[in-house]
């Protein structure tokens, strides 16, 4: 094993951890996600699309990931380290592509991902949208950190869903994955510092950032609602579910955030309970999960932040 | 008067502060000097609350010490990504109705439109100095503030703890290099092994060096020479 598929094992062992009854789910996912990649692997042309999406996305990570100059730097043969760490982390989308007729396209996805290390350079991140706290307050500083993460994706998806507004199902899936983009805003943990800022209470911290959440999506979504039910009048039902849930998914995410929060942290272990839940929140039967979790972790949370906030 | 009473922390077996006793007069500047690991920053993260200790107490004119009192400045500073350094500082409400951030920013010249994790180490640790400046608070707790400063910086860092002295602040100040706390302190406390093994007042400040690094030096001088 290479220095560095050691130092993700540990990684991913951690995180395995910490995960509980979590991990299940997470393996049973995983297990569907790639039966059903093997599927589209049996359609020639589906496949070709899966091999250019999997380099698409490990080309993106290259770009971002924030290791390389460690890497380059102190890692003997970097090049063959990073190829065989993407190899590792795209097999299970990967590998059942050779027992079907496509079996051609996991060579060329080698040959693909073996070009990825070559590119070196990473991107410097660049402050747009320099004047976004006078429309974000600064205290709201997940949603200016997380805006400018993911605004590519936020307005294209905001502006598709709105431009389809008065199609049936589209505008409300477009802004299920807006809510996911949303939820991801959470991941870090502020510093100790910026928590005690306001001297509020656990509760009334918690309470407060909610409150902040919930009236963005209230903002953000309630006109595009509105219009799809005024084309899609039997939808009414639907519609009015559809915020509360998103609310209550990102409820989730906050309560998670805060149920496990440590100063500085970087909760990126949180992703997989917050995708597990953002998909049950997509099943009809499974819709007051979120709702559950987050009363569940609300009291999780003020309890983890009465040590960090009371004297 | 700030009290410290039977204070221990213990991380596993390690015993990091071992039952401190030690009183600190207000409106004063204390500088904490101790070799690396002697648990400068544990008590420093006691001090601020950030870190419960197993046994011990914290008062300041008998009575409990409140996470409202302390304004802590940490050796190392983090910052939500991608927020810039204005945005980092409009966080913070200000509740020093002195703070000038434009005269600060006269000597520290940040880049506050850009992202702080473009920052170098230096430039970070004036942001977070700048953030515990714009609070209004009794105590200051400056974990190696002099940490990746250049030359005029640290001047600046320096009559930057004299002032507050003179606002009537309590600081706590630690650095790893002993001579701006000869220049700013009123006194400095050596922390070996979890304890405060000696004070110093600014009369005796002549002996510190040789206190902390007598030993060292001997035993340094024959060893080095023989590995070189």
């Amino acid at each position: 094993m290479t220095l560095l598929l050691f130092i993700r094992c540990k990684q991913l062992q951690r995180e395995i951890n910490g995960l509980g009854l979590y991990l299940l789910v997470f393996i049973g996912l995983a297990g569907y996600i790639a039966f059903a990649f093997f599927k589209q692997y049996q359609q020639g042309q589906n496949a070709i699309y899966i091999v250019i999406g999997i380099t698409l996305v490990c080309t993106g990570l290259q770009f971002y990931r924030t290791d390389k100059r460690f890497v380059y730097k102190h890692l003997n043969n970097p090049r063959f380290q990073i190829f065989l760490e993407y190899v590792v982390l795209t097999f299970p989308f990967s590998i059942s592509c050779i027992i079907t007729k496509s079996w051609y396209c996991y060579p060329i996805l080698l040959i693909l991902l073996l070009c990825i290390p070559l590119f070196k350079f990473q991107f410097a991140h660049k402050a747009i949208f320099k004047n976004l706290s006078s429309i974000i307050p600064a205290n709201n500083f997940e949603w200016i950190s997380g805006f400018r993460r993911n605004y590519l994706s936020f307005i294209s998806l905001y502006l598709v869903a709105a431009a389809f507004c008065w199609v049936r199902i589209l505008p409300l899936f477009l802004l299920w994955l807006l809510t996911i983009t949303i939820s991801s805003f959470h991941n870090e943990c502020e510093s100790i510092q910026v928590l005690r800022e306001n001297n509020r209470s656990p509760g009334k911290y918690l309470s407060g950032k909610l409150k902040i959440n919930t009236m963005y999506i209230l903002i953000l979504y309630t006109p595009l609602i509105i219009l799809n039910t005024i084309f899609n009048t039997d939808f009414l039902a639907i519609n009015l579910l559809f915020i509360p849930m998103q609310i209550s998914l990102v409820c989730f995410a906050i309560c998670l955030k805060y149920s496990s929060y440590k100063p500085n942290k970087n909760q990126i272990g949180n992703n997989i309970p917050l995708a597990i839940v953002a998909l049950a929140s997509a099943v009809p039967y499974l819709l007051p999960v979120p709702a559950i979790l987050s009363f569940t972790y609300f009291y999780k949370a003020t309890h983890n932040l009465t040590q960090y906030l009371n004297d | 008067m700030i009290s410290i009473q039977n204070l221990s922390v213990k991380f596993g077996d390690n015993q990091i502060l071992n039952n401190i006793n030690i009183n600190f007069p207000e409106r004063n500047v204390h500088g904490i000097v101790g070799l690396n690991g002697a648990g400068k920053t544990t008590f420093f993260n006691s001090l601020a609350k950030t870190l419960k200790p197993d046994t011990g107490s914290v008062t300041l004119n008998n009575t409990a010490f409140s996470i409202k009192d302390t304004a802590y400045l940490e050796t190392v500073n983090f910052f939500y990504s991608r927020i810039t350094g204005m945005e980092y500082l409009k966080i913070f409400k200000q509740t020093n109705p002195d703070f000038g951030l434009t005269i600060l920013q006269d000597y520290f010249k940040l880049p506050l439109d850009e992202l702080v994790e473009n920052y170098s180490t230096g430039m970070k640790k004036k942001l977070a100095l700048l953030a515990v400046l714009k609070q209004n608070k009794p105590i200051f707790i400056l974990d190696e503030p002099f940490n990746g400063l250049d030359l005029d910086t640290n001047k600046i860092v320096e009559i930057i703890i004299t002032t507050l002295k003179q606002k009537d602040k309590t600081v706590f100040v630690s650095s790893h290099i002993i001579e701006p706390l000869l220049t700013i302190c009123d006194s400095i406390h050596l922390l070996d092994k979890g304890v405060f093994v000696k004070s110093f007042d600014k009369k005796d400040f002549d002996k510190i060096e040789d206190e902390l690094f007598s030993k060292l030096k001997y035993e340094a001088k024959i060893n080095i020479a023989t590995a070189i």
